[in-house]
């Protein structure tokens, strides 16, 4: 008989894996902090040394910081998602809700990224982004703009694949919660 | 449902209570009532065989199927 090579079937190996991803996630809240300070602290710089600089600067440094809050803002549920795996808490429902409010961080990042591709239609094209990306101010349109569809394709990708996850979870609990009928 | 469980008939030929018939099985009075009261959507084939071991009676003898056009 083969032995299932799956680790939450090993009640050790199962919580060794969950810690591990627990302390990814604490890694990637911190480096989402840091980029949120480095883009703020970035903004102030260009504030101080460009005299000329306007406000417009702070507007691409606000939509980075909401960017980067609504990736962390989906580890909060993807943290409680782990809680419940170290549970075995599968078929109670609370997993589908998280998901929901994983699919809104992605749906929300979504937004943002589309409205930062328009402000580059709208507004004049921004002396920050360009000294930033390093590219002509001509070229910062192309580049946000071919930036954000890439990103937007990704963040499509991403909530395609947690909408069947989703699918599959609702199925299994279904099931479940018909065979939990059977006396 | 068309299945009707006659658990009652041989409860009372075996003069046995629901709480014993339960403890006896291992399922819940609450189930053995559901069984009772025709509530139940499906049984497993081990209970059944641990129910007619108990009762010491054929699976006919408790399950019973009624048109339900009647």
């Amino acid at each position: 008989m083969c032995a299932r090579n799956d680790s939450m079937d090993d009640p050790e190996r199962g919580s060794a894996v969950i810690v591990a991803l627990r302390v990814l996630v604490v890694l990637f809240a911190l480096c989402g902090l840091a980029l949120q300070v480095g883009a703020l602290v970035a903004g102030v710089v260009v504030s101080i040394d460009c005299i000329h600089a306007d406000v417009a600067h702070w507007l691409y440094v606000i939509g980075f910081v909401l960017m980067v809050a609504c990736f962390e803002a989906a580890l909060v549920p993807l943290w409680r998602l782990l809680t419940l795996a170290r549970r075995r808490d599968v078929f109670s429902g609370k997993a589908v809700r998280l998901v929901d409010g994983i699919l809104g961080c992605a749906g929300v990042e979504g937004v943002l990224v589309v409205l930062a591709m328009l402000s580059q239609a709208w507004l004049s094209p921004s002396l920050f982004l360009s000294k930033l990306l390093g590219l002509e101010t001509d070229l910062v349109r192309f580049a946000v703009v071919g930036g954000g569809l890439v990103a937007l394709l990704l963040i499509a990708a991403f909530m395609l694949l947690m909408l069947v996850m989703r699918s599959l979870l609702r199925q299994a609990i279904e099931q479940r919660d018909e065979l939990s009928a059977v006396i | 449902m068309a299945i009707r469980v006659n658990l009652d008939v041989m409860l009372a030929k075996r003069k046995m209570g629901v709480n014993e018939l339960a403890d006896a099985i291992g399922i819940t009075p609450a189930n053995v009532s559901v069984l009772k009261n025709g509530r139940a959507k499906a049984i497993r084939f081990s209970t059944l065989d641990a129910i007619c071991s108990v009762l010491d009676c054929q699976p006919g003898d408790v399950l019973e199927w009624v048109d339900d056009a009647d």
